[in-house]
């Protein structure tokens, strides 16, 4: 197993614990899980992801005990799920999967009040919780009273994850939670589950079968080759850089740098002020800088705001260089954004680079050369 | 989803015209039978509407009739129901006797209705021979759509159910049976219209509800009484069948609001 672990959690706490658990399916010749070791730090998202046959939802379903494992412990906030009936143990555990399985006979505000309602929380509790939770999820109130028939898919879901939210469980299992809906759809809720988790700081554990949603969901990845093996578990971009073996890197594909570029902010780039000048300096100065890098565009900052781009072979002694700037715009970028929002500012900027600005701020600037070496780094 | 099943403003339209039709006959015809004698023979060759309408006691053997009609219905598919939900409950728990129980309540659906009741009397009284008969036609369909039912619960829903923590009987209860209901109540209302017909049969062993006007009418050669004893039948069925629909459409509101999206 080319286990690795690339970062120690922020506060080491682990929540959810499997050791050596393996499950071999009545009748079968091969395990479907072999011993799998695997600690999911709490407050992250971990994603289980793998080829068809890898045992990753099977390995989830194992949590809740909706499937008994074969061997070995499986520890939920420390303490071994086989010590509690599975009913009691799954009213602690929000469940999401695929096809969302809301009770088409119920309303909505009926199918979120599910779990409250088996924990037998009192009538006014439960229906400010439900409308806590609708407002949470981003769902008008208006619906509570409609059946999940009158809802769109992705307001289904909305529910399923609301309902999956409503005892308020410490950990949440998704099965394959974006599955059934249009990639636009699943874009969408996809951010809005982030935005949540920012929120609500739940450890959540996500079955996907898209490389491209673990890389952008995932505080860490786990993925399992067939027969439940552990091919690599660690933080996205750590699998990114550095694929344990051929399977992983296999299995990432072959734009692994691209997909890297999603992953890394601008901030993280070391800091560089760039090909700039002050607005008060001297049209030889900026000459002078303007040969330095070759590429003739300097910049100019005035107190700490980027005022525009001049060009090397264009300016005139006579004037000012605050009032020889030309109209290329520049293309400014806040420091939360992605090497690849900046990558696409590079790209369709005439001076090669891309401003950072920080609510108005100059940040410095980002070039080509910068991201390249950020991601051999 | 509009164009498979017809608005809520057809259906009442459709309702409304036939309840008028109904008036405005029943107007027509008593017009038509003014002024006759309930022996006179003028009316009508096939349907003697002096009969049905001045003949003092009909009124009253009419309504004998709809009441034995009635029970003759009610009561097989009330002990069908009670009777089928066990057999389900037992093929649904033990998959394999499914095939055995529907091939027993397939050869007493196949048993000739008229021989079943001459044999059931034999030992018991007229009315439990009907009874009992008429149950045992009820039970193929109505243990086929119980377990069709409740199969057709998603597995989705049920794997939600699983993984929030119901316990079976509550899955059962509160998420199972509710959605199996439109399917079972389909299956009670096809057994319902069923035996309305069959009733008819048990005339020969001097029940039948309307059934009994026609064997009358049958035995003296007097086709009113056939006529009316078979119109009356299948007016019985067509109301049954608007009511258990209605019934359903109360119980089962998320599935008209669907259709009604």
């Amino acid at each position: 197993m080319g286990q690795q672990r690339d970062e120690q959690s922020s506060d080491g706490a682990v929540a959810i614990q499997l050791r050596a658990v393996t499950k071999t399916f009545p009748g079968a010749s091969t395990a479907a899980v072999s011993p799998l070791d695997l600690d999911v730090p709490r407050g992250e998202i971990v994603v289980l992801i793998g080829p068809s046959g890898c045992g990753k939802t099977t390995t989830l379903r194992m949590i809740n005990r909706l499937i008994e494992p074969t061997g070995g412990t499986i520890t939920v906030e420390g303490v071994d799920v086989r010590q509690q009936s599975p009913t009691e143990l799954r009213r602690g555990i929000g469940y999401v999967i695929q096809q969302i399985g809301l009770f088409p006979h119920r309303t909505i505000a009926q199918n979120i009040a599910t779990v409250p309602k088996l924990l037998g929380w009192d009538k006014a509790k439960v229906s400010a919780r439900v409308d806590e939770l609708v407002d949470l999820v981003g769902l008008d109130r208006d619906m509570l009273g409609r059946y999940p028939g009158e809802l769109s898919g992705g307001q289904q879901q909305r529910v399923g994850v609301g309902r999956a939210l409503a005892a308020d469980p410490p950990v949440l299992l998704m099965d394959e939670p974006f599955g059934a809906v249009d990639p636009i759809v699943r874009g969408r809720l996809q951010g809005e589950l982030l935005a949540l988790q920012q929120r609500v700081r739940k450890t959540i554990v996500l079955v996907t079968h898209d490389i491209d949603e673990a890389i952008r969901v995932g505080d860490r990845v786990a993925l399992l080759n067939v027969g439940g093996v552990l091919e690599q578990f660690g933080p996205p971009d750590a699998l990114l850089a550095r694929p344990a073996n051929a399977f992983v890197e296999q299995f990432l594909g072959s734009e692994r740098s691209l997909k890297r570029l999603a992953l890394s902010q601008v901030r993280s780039l070391p800091h560089e002020r760039g090909p700039v000048v002050d607005a008060s300096a001297t049209v030889d100065e900026a000459r002078k800088v303007a040969d330095e890098v070759g590429g003739g565009w300097v910049g100019v900052v005035d107190a700490e705001r980027f005022l525009g781009w001049v060009h090397g072979e264009r300016l005139e002694d006579s004037r000012p260089l605050a009032d020889q700037l030309l109209e290329t715009p520049a293309v400014q970028l806040a420091p939360d954004a992605t090497l690849r929002e900046a990558l696409e500012a590079i790209l369709t900027s005439r001076s090669a680079v891309a401003v950072i600005a920080d609510e108005g701020r100059f940040g410095g600037v980002v070039s080509l050369e910068q991201i390249r070496r950020g991601l051999i780094a | 989803m509009s164009e498979q099943s017809p608005s809520r403003a057809t259906r009442w339209a459709a309702c409304g015209a036939g309840v008028l039709a109904v008036v405005i006959f029943v107007i027509w015809a008593r017009q038509a039978v003014r002024g006759l004698s309930p022996d006179t023979a003028a009316t009508n060759p096939i349907i003697r509407w002096e009969w049905v309408f001045k003949r003092s006691s009909t009124p009253h053997e009419l309504r004998d009739l709809t009441i034995e009609h009635l029970k003759l219905t009610a009561l097989p598919v009330a002990a069908g129901l009670v009777l089928s939900s066990a057999l389900a409950a037992i093929a649904l728990r033990f998959r394999w006797t499914f095939a055995p129980l529907t091939a027993v309540a397939g050869f007493l659906y196949t048993v000739p209705s008229l021989a079943l009741f001459a044999v059931l009397t034999v030992y018991l009284s007229p009315f439990q021979a009907a009874v009992v008969a008429l149950t045992s036609y009820t039970l193929l369909i109505l243990v086929r759509n119980i377990v069709a039912g409740i199969d057709g619960v998603p597995e989705s829903v049920l794997s939600a159910a699983d993984g929030m923590g119901m316990s079976r009987q509550r899955r059962l209860v509160t998420v199972e049976l509710p959605l199996a209901l439109p399917v079972v109540m389909a299956g009670i209302r096809v057994a319902t219209v069923t035996t309305i017909g069959l009733v008819a049969i048990t005339g020969a062993i001097q029940l039948g509800g309307f059934g009994f006007l026609i064997f009358d009418g049958y035995n003296t050669q007097f086709f009113t009484k056939i006529a009316v004893g078979a119109i009356l039948s299948v007016l019985l069925a067509v109301a049954l069948d608007l009511l258990i629909r209605s019934v359903e459409r109360v119980l089962t509101p998320w599935a008209r609001r669907r259709v009604a999206r």
